[in-house]
């Protein structure tokens, strides 16, 4: 996810291809504050859709999109209660990537590279699931302050649990060693 | 300039640039596996609103096309770049200093994931420049790495593990900013520009 700062509003080009650089990255918000992997897509549209409704520009569109899509699925999941719900976790094995449909790199080829990704996901899904929400929501370019606002937590509890994580993450080795392939 | 690579700054930051390929990478896989002009379909549908038909890509990426010349040109640069990268991170006398096969692991992952973005047309212009960027950016760390600590160059590196096998030509990051050209060049067809652009600039 880019945390655009342009502006975004109606249809068309713009909102195409910003549906087309966000959609995984706010489906992957959505998941991690313990929705499954279709209240996710379902949340996710819904917030594309509302955009797409705006007669009003909208700056930072990715920050608008997680609130409302977060928003969107705590009220069609008002069983849950936000502060229990389990974080489920699916990240999708990297042996998983469908064919794409010219010049497709070889099964081995994957294999190799996403193992290390596979790595990093595992120990990134063995965190805290608010420290994983942060980190993620940190990596996929939003600020302390939208973080802070979506997650319903002060900017230093932000910090905080960035910190905790990165930690935890150094003690797990997660950099790879010289020696793996 | 003096390399402090063990400092907890330096840790955070190869960690965090780490973390992000990782991510990047699963946002790519999720890419890779989603219907984006059915899921564009279903967000028009629940707005009520008609999609607008000019801004659905066409699909030109068949065999003779200009358009699929460009993106196999980009292809192959992508594999004749990863081929020399894959020889220094899985030699078997392999001697370079972790930081720098770190560096090149993750070039060769991003050289992955702009491949299999392109080839399914959903990687925005902006995305796939800032791959080509951070590919360019590791082996630029590589080889200062390798300078500081073995006193050679990665070109050096890359000839010491090839041998006489392969003319490489010249160096990496001319290799890397030719990528950079190809890739900007699948984007900015005057003609044609719905062909050529997996999505349309901004």
């Amino acid at each position: 996810m880019t945390s655009q700062s342009g502006v975004v509003t109606g249809g068309g080009v713009d909102f195409e291809a910003l549906y087309r650089a966000n959609r995984s990255a706010l489906v992957r918000f959505v998941r991690l504050a313990g929705a499954t992997e279709e209240e996710a897509n379902d949340a996710a549209q819904t917030a594309f859709a509302q955009l797409l409704q705006l007669t009003y520009p909208v700056r930072e569109p990715m920050g608008w999109l997680c609130r409302t899509a977060l928003n969107d699925f705590r009220r069609s999941n008002p069983h849950v209660p936000s502060r229990r719900r389990k974080v489920v976790e699916h990240p999708i094995p990297p042996w998983e990537i469908p064919e794409p449909t010219t010049s497709a790199p070889s099964a081995a080829e994957v294999a190799a590279l996403g193992e290390q990704t596979r790595v990093v996901l595992t120990e990134l899904a063995r965190l805290s699931g608010k420290q994983r929400q942060v980190m993620v929501a940190h990596y996929d370019g939003l600020s302390h302050e939208q973080i802070a606002e979506l997650l319903g937590m002060g900017t230093d509890a932000v910090r905080q649990n960035l910190s905790r994580a990165r930690k935890t993450l150094r003690k797990r080795h997660v950099l790879p060693h010289k020696d793996a392939s | 300039m003096t390399f402090h690579r063990d400092r907890s700054d330096d840790r955070d930051t190869h960690l965090d640039q780490w973390i992000k390929a990782a991510l990047d990478a699963e946002l790519a896989q999720m890419d890779a596996a989603f219907n984006f002009p059915a899921g564009l379909h279903d967000v028009y549908a629940r707005a009520g609103l008609a999609r607008p038909i000019a801004v659905e890509p066409s699909s030109d990426l068949t065999p003779g096309t200009e358009a699929h010349s460009d993106f196999q040109a980009v292809v192959e640069h992508i594999e004749m770049l990863d081929a020399l990268l894959r020889v220094v991170t899985t030699s078997d006398k392999d001697t370079s200093p972790q930081q720098s096969v770190m560096y090149l692991k993750m070039a060769r992952q991003f050289l992955l994931q702009l491949r299999i973005g392109l080839s399914a047309r959903r990687l925005p212009q902006a995305r796939a420049i800032q791959l080509v960027e951070t590919i360019a950016h590791n082996l630029v760390e590589t080889d200062e790495i390798l300078r500081a600590q073995q006193g050679i160059s990665l070109h050096d590196a890359v000839h010491a593990r090839i041998g006489e096998l392969r003319d490489i030509g010249c160096d990496l990051n001319h290799h890397t900013q030719r990528l950079r050209e190809k890739v900007l060049r699948l984007f900015t067809d005057v003609d044609e520009p719905a062909s050529r652009s997996p999505i349309p600039t901004h």
